[in-house]
């Protein structure tokens, strides 16, 4: 792994520079924690107990041959359901995803006979969940050395040398970890943080800032080209190849957009699925701590969301109220106010499945070691959001959170927050919090003899890796518990087609008018904006079906809704039909996101 | 023109002598060859109609087996239906691996209607198999090149315009089923060839209020009546009836998406891009197309044959996109030559010059992968008379060619026919061949000349050599060894969208045979100014060989005795040169 991967998960360089004592008995950083054979099998289990609520099966294979699971969770029906998608840790590290997806599952399967709420929303939808969407990359929490793996199997050569994954890390002091390390050289940019001496930031010259250090990760220069670990093992982050504002050429984003089979396996399946109407992923992306801002289109000159225009950089307005409504249930719920924000930020699940697929899309990223304890001040931390986002935009190839060993070619995905007012602000609680809660993720700068800097002082240390985003085992529980509060509100707010205020008026000679509304008895719009504009969903088709010998008259056989507004709005539809007193026809409304709705009306 | 007849003459000299050779002369009794064509195939392939997907891959193993040095047959994927995607590898084996030389990937037909580009593909795999050994130019490509041709890359689609009653204009999609009117059936009212003679053309109901009438230039020909003219026909669009009875016609055929902004590059939603389908590389043809590209990296320039318009096509497809100025500079020279050899056609940037294109095939090569890429709108207006189109308002280019040229066979006569919701009506029009693919008369033609500009295109693919290598002795038993590699064609090794993605490993130059203790890149030969490479300095990492251009190494080596100085770039090719001292 290179150092933006890790320095992108806290904002900047979060490092020790004291010299603590190391825990004798560090607990290991696994422990509780599910790899993908244990975690496939904890699903089957749950399967084994609920046959006809839980299914599992094969979505797709990862580049590294392990299975991409599917589960649904819903009772069993033939038909295309409304349905809620969770998808969890296709960004590599973030494997707290799949264990929250694991325990929510194992709630709501076992609250289903006595919680009602959970019953009537898992009897009419369901929930599928891709619950480890990068799996090769996770399985790296449970091999020594620990290294944070962003990484599918794919063999890539990153450094475009010629060569393949010839210079990754190397755990040169045994300690079983691949920590940072830190080289002494005046010509380094890095120095230690004033404030908290742990911590090392990047210096910036024009300041006067005179740097001591060059900042690698742990390992050896085994090819000799003067770079550290510049080609790891492993191709592609699953949590970086999807569509929407894909970041050509980014560190590990793949070759191109929808690269991996893990990632056309989870856009099959919304293709497959088209009951699907909302989305969660379980990722570092989150916009239900601060719900993602709506843009009114502008009215004059090329509009974005146009051909001439090119893509939409903002949700659609009219999606804003939903959406922050759902983020406000969110904070209630579960109590989550603050957290390590990375606002969508391209190539990631979340932002494809509103801006590409069209779905109403939440996430959360669940946990972070800086925010922990910390919500002490709401709009510093949406400050902090703002200005990750400014950072993003404007170095979509920068080099902003780049170390000196990844001089490689490619840039580094520049997803820090350089530019944040004091970017090690987020760094400076996360290693409090782990000091107080996790002392053995934080390991002391020690030095050791290196071979390729002969000579020169050089320290292992830094923040373990996986600390900073996935919490000890023993808060899994706890954060599961308002995790699934959340999904249970979610899957109940999915929309549903309802056909209400029924009439039939006779107007003699067999002739009779027959109304009636058709409307949204769910929470969510039949579709988002963006969805409309994707013609997808598909809308809610209305079919009257009359028997032999009576015709439509007035009105249509076959209608196809605009969308329904959520909470109960509904539109009334009209027919003149011709028929015989006392016979009967069928009205149908239907779609693949609301469900179906079914009402037989005699002639009379 | 006077000045430089000594050259010309000297090049018409070269081709008569390459020309005439025994085998030339030994074609078939009783005629004499003319020339441009092979004189005595081993495969007679007839150039005046369109051949299907099983037939292209008959074609194709009966081209291996005739010329099993140079022409390998194999697929790269199968289509939705199961077709194969057939691939011709065509080089000369026997001069090096095929997939180390500098390859041109071809390929046609992405729209389904767009049937030419297949015969058109199909025929370079012909022409450069049975005319190897008999022209000089031919060999020397054959020698240093390899063509990877897969004449369709929709062979469901084509095989359904070949076979199925169409429209010059359908399918343009593939044939996944898609739920055109998003009204949750799939397909379920396309078209209908009412009168069963396998077109869909128009329908036309006798109306005195309809406000069309007959050309008096022709009566098949359709006229919109003037404001204040009154009319004699109501027009009914396309062949076809309300099959669901919903109260629309022919509003859920085949497909609908357009695999041409299916790419992974600028690929964007329907909203952005219509047609682009649920996501980038959700067909599995253009998947096939990605892996085969992504593992064949020797891969440095590619042709995607279209219709129609007439037109060499570059990216960007799309405003917000930049394709390098000084890869601009190598395409429009191209583009430049290839008007000359293409009369009627223009050169032209699809989103300049034709229309906006979010995630098409050009794109992803250049964008992606950094392949210098075309895409030829086969045929055009200017092919009826060999001018600009002269419309008039009643009369057409088209029809008139029918008229005096095809003696009226395109047209399918106004027939009547009793229409299920409309009652009696007429069908008639253009048939599917008409239009937009080519009368048979004109289509070696306009193959010929295709395949023309991308031999042309072919050849500027950049062809690295060791241009010549000094030594200097510098005492002690060492010696310092200079070595200018050049790269003789127009493409650089590595376009500038290559080199600032670093999409292609840098070109190598290995100095074996003697002990090295330095190795250098001499970025300033007339300075004398040299950087070292510290790391495996006998193998000397260059960056890129530009078009026309040369790069200077250097080693300091020990000892005595032969060396070899040997290229191998990824683009370029691979050469040697041996030092004897």
């Amino acid at each position: 792994m290179t150092l933006p991967t890790l320095f992108a998960r806290i904002g900047v360089a979060a490092l020790s520079a004291a010299f603590l004592p190391r825990p004798l008995h560090a607990q290991s950083p696994d422990a509780g924690y599910h790899d993908g054979r244990a975690l496939r099998a904890a699903f089957d289990d749950l399967a084994r107990q609920h046959p006809r609520l839980v299914t599992v099966s094969t979505l797709g294979t990862s580049a590294g041959g392990r299975p991409l699971t599917l589960v649904r969770l819903g009772a069993a029906s033939d038909e295309e359901r409304p349905a809620l998608l969770v998808i969890a840790n296709a960004h590599g590290p973030h494997v707290v995803g799949s264990e929250v997806a694991l325990r929510v599952t194992q709630r709501l399967a076992a609250a289903y006979p006595s919680d009602s709420t959970v019953r009537s929303a898992l009897d009419r939808s369901a929930i599928y969940l891709v619950p480890r969407a990068n799996p090769d990359a996770a399985e790296a929490m449970f091999v020594r050395p620990l290294v944070e793996s962003i990484r599918n199997d794919e063999r890539v050569d990153d450094d475009h040398d010629g060569a393949f994954e010839e210079d990754g890390p190397e755990d040169l002091d045994g300690d079983g970890v691949i920590a940072m390390m830190r080289v002494e050289d005046p010509a380094g940019e890095w120095l230690a943080d004033s404030i908290d001496a742990r911590l090392m930031r990047k210096g910036d010259r024009s300041k006067g800032d005179r740097g001591r250090y060059r900042m690698f990760t742990e390992g050896r220069d085994n090819d000799g080209d003067e770079q550290w670990n510049e080609d790891p093992a492993g191709g592609v982050n699953i949590g970086d190849n999807f569509s929407f504002d894909y970041p050509d050429f980014g560190e590990a984003s793949g070759p191109h957009t929808m690269s991996a089979a893990e990632t056309r396996a989870i856009a099959q399946l919304m293709v497959d699925h088209p009951g699907i109407a909302a989305i969660y992923v379980l990722g570092p992306e989150d916009n239900l701590i601060k719900a993602w801002e709506g843009k009114a289109l502008p009215t004059e000159g090329t509009r974005p969301g146009t051909s001439a225009g090119g893509p939409l950089r903002a949700i659609l307005k009219d999606d804003e109220p939903w959406m922050a409504e759902v983020a406000r249930r969110f904070r209630d719920i579960t109590g989550i106010e603050a957290g390590a924000e990375v606002p969508a930020w391209g190539g990631d699940p979340l932002s494809w499945a509103y801006f590409h697929m069209g779905r109403w899309a939440f996430g959360s990223s669940v946990w972070s070691a800086s925010a922990d304890e910390s919500a002490d001040d709401a709009d510093e931390k949406h400050e902090d959001a703002d200005s990750a986002k400014a950072e993003r935009a404007d170095s979509t190839r920068a080099d902003s959170a780049k170390a000196d060993s990844a001089k490689g070619r490619r840039g580094g995905g520049g997803r820090g927050g350089d530019k944040a007012k004091d970017p090690l602000e987020a760094q400076r609680k996360a290693i409090k919090w782990l000091d107080e809660h996790a002392p053995e993720s934080v390991i002391a700068w020690h030095p050791i003899d290196h071979p390729d800097f002969p000579g020169q002082v050089v320290e292992l240390g830094g923040i373990r890796p996986f600390a900073l985003t996935n919490p000890p085992a023993a808060m899994l529980d706890t954060i599961s518990a308002g995790q699934a509060k959340f999904v249970r509100e979610l899957v109940s707010l999915l929309p549903a087609v309802l056909i209400r205020k029924v009439r039939v008026e006779a107007l003699g000679g067999g002739l009779f008018r027959i109304r009636a509304e058709i409307a949204n008895d769910g929470y969510l719009p039949s579709s988002t904006e963006v969805g409309i504009r994707l013609r997808m969903p598909r809308p809610v088709r209305v079919r009257l079906a009359v028997p032999d010998g009576a015709t439509i008259v007035g009105g249509r056989r076959q209608d196809l809704l605009e969308p329904l507004p959520g909470s109960g709005a509904g539109v009334e539809h009209t027919w003149l039909v011709r028929g015989s007193a006392g016979s009967r026809v069928t009205l149908t409304a239907e779609s693949p996101v609301t469900g179906r709705a079914t009402q037989t009306i005699t002639l009379r | 023109m006077r000045r430089s007849f000594p050259v010309a003459a000297a090049f018409a000299l070269a081709f008569v002598s390459a020309t005439v050779t025994p085998a030339a002369l030994t074609a078939q009794q009783g005629s004499l060859a003319a020339l441009g064509a092979p004189a005595n195939p081993k495969v007679v392939i007839t150039w005046d109609r369109y051949y299907d997907n099983a037939t292209l891959g008959e074609l194709a193993r009966k081209l291996q087996a005739a010329h099993p040095d140079r022409c390998r047959v194999s697929s790269i994927g199968k289509s939705i239906e199961g077709r194969d995607l057939w691939l011709i590898t065509v080089t000369d084996f026997r001069t090096g691996e095929a997939d180390a030389k500098p390859a041109m990937y071809i390929d046609g037909n992405i729209h389904s209607n767009e049937v030419q580009g297949s015969e058109i593909a199909l025929y370079t795999a012909w022409w450069l198999c049975e005319m190897a050994g008999q022209v000089p130019g031919v060999d020397s490509l054959l020698a240093h090149k390899t063509f990877y041709i897969v004449p369709t890359i929709n062979p469901d689609g084509r095989d359904n315009f070949l076979n199925e009653p169409n429209n010059p204009h359908s399918p343009r999609s593939g044939l996944g089923e898609r739920d055109n009117d998003n009204d949750g059936d799939v397909n379920e009212d396309g078209y209908d060839d009412l009168d069963g003679d396998g077109h869909i053309t128009s329908m036309r109901r006798r109306d005195p209020n309809g406000r069309w009438i007959t050309s008096p230039e022709d009566p098949r020909y359709m006229v919109r009546a003037l404001p204040d003219q009154p009319g004699e026909w109501e027009m009914l669009g396309g062949e076809g009836r309300d099959n669901d009875g919903d109260g629309r016609v022919n509003e859920d055929g085949e497909g609908f998406y357009d695999p041409n902004r299916n790419w992974p590059w600028r690929w964007q939603p329907q909203y952005v891009q219509g047609g682009s389908d649920a996501y980038p590389l959700s067909l599995p043809e253009t998947r096939a197309v990605v892996d085969f590209v992504m593992s064949h990296e020797n891969i440095a320039g590619a042709q995607s044959y279209h219709n129609s318009g007439g037109m060499i096509l570059r990216g960007p497809g799309m405003r917000q996109d930049e394709y390098r100025p000084q890869d601009v500079r190598v395409f429009d020279r191209i583009g430049e030559i290839g008007e000359q050899i293409l009369p009627g056609y223009r050169y032209m940037v699809v989103w300049k010059d034709l229309y906006t294109v979010w995630g098409g095939e050009l794109d992803w090569f250049y964008g992606s992968r950094g392949v210098v890429t075309f895409s030829n709108e086969l045929w055009s207006d200017f092919g009826y008379f060999q001018k600009e189109q002269q419309r008039d308002r009643y009369d057409s280019d088209e029809m008139r060619f029918d008229r005096l040229l095809l003696l009226g066979e395109a047209f399918v006569p106004w027939t009547t026919v009793d229409h299920p919701e409309y009652g009696p009506i007429e069908v008639g029009g253009y048939k599917k061949q008409y239009t937009r693919a080519i009368p048979a008369f004109l289509l070696p033609g306009e193959a010929h000349r295709n395949m023309a500009f991308t031999l042309y295109h072919a050849d500027q693919m950049p062809r690295v050599e060791v241009d010549s290598v000094s030594v200097r002795a510098l005492g002690n038993g060492l010696s310092e060894v200079t070595a200018i590699i050049a790269n003789r064609r127009i493409i650089p090794t590595h376009t500038q969208q290559d080199l600032e993605h670093h999409i292609t490993r840098p070109d190598y130059v290995t100095l074996t045979g003697r002990q090295v203790l330095a190795g250098f890149r001499v970025t300033d030969p007339l300075q004398n100014i040299a950087v070292e490479q510290r790391r495996n300095p006998e193998r000397i990492e260059v960056e890129n060989v530009a078009g026309m251009g040369t790069e200077t190494v250097r080693w300091i080596v020990e000892g005595g005795g032969a060396m070899t100085i040997s290229v191998d770039s990824r683009k370029g090719g691979r050469h040697e040169s041996r030092v004897e001292s």
